[in-house]
C-alpha cells in the first residue's frame, strides 16, 4: 500500500518535472481562474458587509439651538439622549466642524456666501434597528436646546437601499455562479488537454495490465497538487491586492466600515481550496475516464 | 491455452474485423499469423487480450471465458499476456529500465523482484548496458527489444507480437524473431502476426493464413505462401 502510494507520488513529481511547460500552463490557467473568483468573492463580501452595516443602523440628527453654546449644556443634552432606550451612540458636531466639512468635502465656502456660519451644531445619533425613530425624534425634540430633528429622509433612503442590497446580492450570486462554472469548465478543459496529450501512455498502461485505478491515481494526485498550488498562488495574489486596497480605504475612505481581513482571507482560503480540490480531482477523474477502455479503430 | 470458436467482430464504424474465426493454440506453440493488411490479424490479437469483445462466438484464454470477463478483471488477464507492437509503444519519458519495470510495478511487485526480473529480461534481449537510455536515443531494433523485454518481464504464459519486424531491417528482424524463439523455448506460447515472408520461411514454424476476417489455412512447419492446408 505504502509502496504503491510512494510510486504514485514519484509519478506526480516526475510528470511535473518532465513536462514543465504543460504543468506551468495548467497551474497558471487554474490560478488565474481562481484569482478572478477570489477577487470577486472578497469584493462581494466586503460590499455586502458595507451595505449590511449601513442598513442595520438608523440614524437621527438632532440640531441644537444657537443658544446652546457651553460645553456643560452640550454634555447634559448628550447624557439625556443617551439615556433614551434604543439609542446606541451619539457623536457631536460643532457648527465650526460642519463648516469645515462642507469646505473640505464639497469645496463650499459657506461663510463667505452667507456672511456668517448658518450651520447649526448637531448630534449624530445611532439607534438600534428595532427602535422607532419617529418616537425617539419626538422625545429629542421635546428636550430643551434641541431645535430640530431629522430622520425621515434617511429612513426612506435606507428602505430604498434595502432593495438595492437585495438586488445586488441576487446579482452577485448569479455572477458568482457563472464565474464558478466558467472556472470549472476552463480547468476541466485544461486537465483534459493535458490528459489527451498522454492518451497513448494510458493505452500502454492498460496494455501491460494496469488497473483503471492504478492509471487514475497519478492523474488525480496531479489534479489535487495542481489545484492546491494554484490556490496558494491565487490566494497570495488576492491578499496582496486586497491588502493594498484595504490600506487605501483606511487612509482615504474613512467613512467605510472595514472588515477583519484575517478572517476574510482564512475563509476565502478555505473556500478556494475546497473548490480547487473538488475541481482538480473530479476534472482529472473524468478526463482520464474518457480515455480508459477506448478502442482505437 | 487459447480457444476461439466462430468469433464475429464488427467495429462501431461498421468495419468487420473478424467474419467467422475459429482458432486454437496450445502451451508452447509458436505460430505465425499471415495475411494481407486488414485480413483480421490485429483483430484476432485484440480479441485475445480483450481489447474488444466479439458480437458472436466464444473466446477462452487460459481457461477463462473472456467474453463475459468483467472490466475490472481485464488487467489481471493482461498480466498473463505479453504484447509487442510494430510501433513499440514505449513510454517516452521513461528509460529502458523504467519501461520494463512499469509492467511489474502495475502488479505491485516488490522492488527486489522488479530489479531481478527487469535485469533478466534486459539481459535476455541484450540491452542491459542501455538500461538508463531513453527510447528516443535507441535504434528501432533496440526499441523493439525493450518492448519485448517489457512483454516478457513478468514471464507471461502467452506472448503476442503484432508485426514486430514491420519497422526493422531484415537482419534486425531475424534477430527479434530469434529472441521470440528463445522466449518460446522457455514454454511461452508465441503468436506472431507478420507480413515478413523472409522471416516466416526462415523459421519453418506453424503458419496460420487469414483473409477477409477468416482463417483460410493452417500448416505445420509451413512457409509464407507455401503449401497451406485448406480448412
Amino acid at each position: 500500500m505504502f509502496r504503491t502510494f510512494n510510486f504514485f507520488l514519484r509519478e506526480v513529481w516526475a510528470t511535473f518535472s518532465r513536462t514543465p511547460f504543460l504543468s506551468f500552463a495548467f497551474i497558471t490557467q487554474f490560478s488565474v481562474s481562481l484569482i478572478i473568483l477570489g477577487l470577486f468573492l472578497i469584493s462581494a463580501a466586503w460590499l455586502n458587509s458595507i451595505f449590511q452595516e449601513a442598513s442595520t443602523f438608523y440614524e437621527i440628527r438632532a440640531y441644537l439651538s444657537p443658544a446652546v453654546i457651553s460645553e456643560e449644556q452640550i454634555n447634559s443634552l448628550e447624557k439625556e439622549i443617551l439615556k433614551m432606550p434604543g439609542v446606541v451612540s451619539t457623536e457631536y458636531f460643532s457648527s465650526e466642524s460642519a463648516l469645515l466639512f462642507m469646505k473640505e468635502q464639497y469645496h463650499l465656502d459657506i461663510q463667505s456666501i452667507f456672511g456668517g456660519n448658518p450651520l447649526p451644531s448637531a448630534f449624530r445619533i445611532r439607534i438600534q434597528p428595532e427602535a422607532d425613530p419617529a418616537e425617539l425624534a419626538e422625545r429629542m425634540n421635546s428636550l430643551n436646546g434641541i431645535e430640530e430633528t431629522d430622520y425621515t429622509r434617511r429612513k426612506e433612503f435606507l428602505l430604498r437601499l434595502k432593495w438595492v442590497v437585495l438586488g445586488g446580492q441576487a446579482l452577485a450570486l448569479l455572477v458568482l455562479l457563472a464565474l464558478a462554472l466558467s472556472t470549472l469548465f476552463t480547468v476541466i478543459n485544461t486537465i483534459r488537454l493535458s490528459v489527451y496529450a498522454r492518451r497513448r501512455e494510458i493505452k500502454v498502461m492498460e496494455m501491460v495490465g494496469a488497473s483503471d485505478w492504478f492509471i487514475r491515481w497519478p492523474f488525480i494526485l496531479e489534479g489535487l497538487t495542481g489545484g492546491l498550488l494554484s490556490t496558494f498562488l491565487s490566494l497570495a495574489f488576492v491578499i496582496v491586492i486586497f491588502g493594498i486596497a484595504w490600506k487605501f480605504a483606511r487612509l482615504n475612505l474613512t467613512f467605510l466600515p472595514l472588515p477583519d481581513l484575517r478572517t476574510g482571507f482564512l475563509l476565502l482560503g478555505a473556500v478556494l481550496s475546497l473548490f480547487a480540490i473538488i475541481v482538480g480531482v473530479t476534472g482529472s477523474y473524468f478526463a482520464v475516464n474518457r480515455f480508459l477502455g477506448e478502442v482505437m479503430e | 491455452m487459447i480457444f476461439i470458436e466462430h468469433a464475429f467482430l464488427q467495429y462501431r464504424n461498421g468495419t468487420i474485423g473478424l467474419a467467422d474465426v475459429s482458432f486454437s493454440a496450445n502451451k508452447g506453440d509458436f505460430m505465425f499469423i499471415v495475411g494481407p493488411t486488414g485480413c483480421g490479424k490485429t483483430s484476432l490479437f485484440r480479441l485475445i487480450y480483450r481489447e474488444v469483445v466479439p458480437q458472436r462466438g466464444k473466446v477462452y484464454v487460459l481457461g477463462k471465458n473472456v467474453v463475459n470477463l468483467p472490466r475490472w478483471r481485464v488487467p489481471y488477464l493482461r498480466r498473463n499476456i505479453g504484447v509487442v507492437f510494430q510501433d513499440f509503444r514505449l513510454l517516452p519519458h521513461r528509460t529502458a529500465w523504467e519501461n520494463v519495470a512499469y509492467a511489474l510495478q502495475v502488479m505491485g511487485a516488490p522492488h527486489a523482484e522488479i530489479e531481478e526480473q527487469v535485469e533478466e529480461a534486459l539481459s535476455l534481449v541484450g540491452l542491459l548496458d542501455k538500461r538508463e537510455v531513453y527510447p528516443e536515443l535507441l535504434s528501432g531494433g533496440e526499441m523493439q527489444r525493450v518492448s519485448l523485454a517489457r512483454a516478457i518481464a513478468n514471464r507471461p504464459p502467452i506472448l503476442l507480437a503484432d508485426e514486430p519486424t514491420g519497422n526493422l531491417d531484415p537482419d534486425t528482424s531475424l534477430e527479434i524473431i530469434r529472441l521470440l524463439e528463445r522466449v518460446n523455448l522457455r514454454g511461452t506460447t508465441v503468436l506472431v502476426a507478420t507480413h515478413d515472408k523472409y522471416i516466416v520461411d526462415a523459421m519453418a514454424k506453424t503458419v496460420v493464413r487469414m483473409e477477409n476476417g477468416r482463417i483460410t489455412g493452417r500448416e505445420e512447419r509451413g512457409t509464407y505462401s507455401g503449401n497451406v492446408q485448406n480448412l
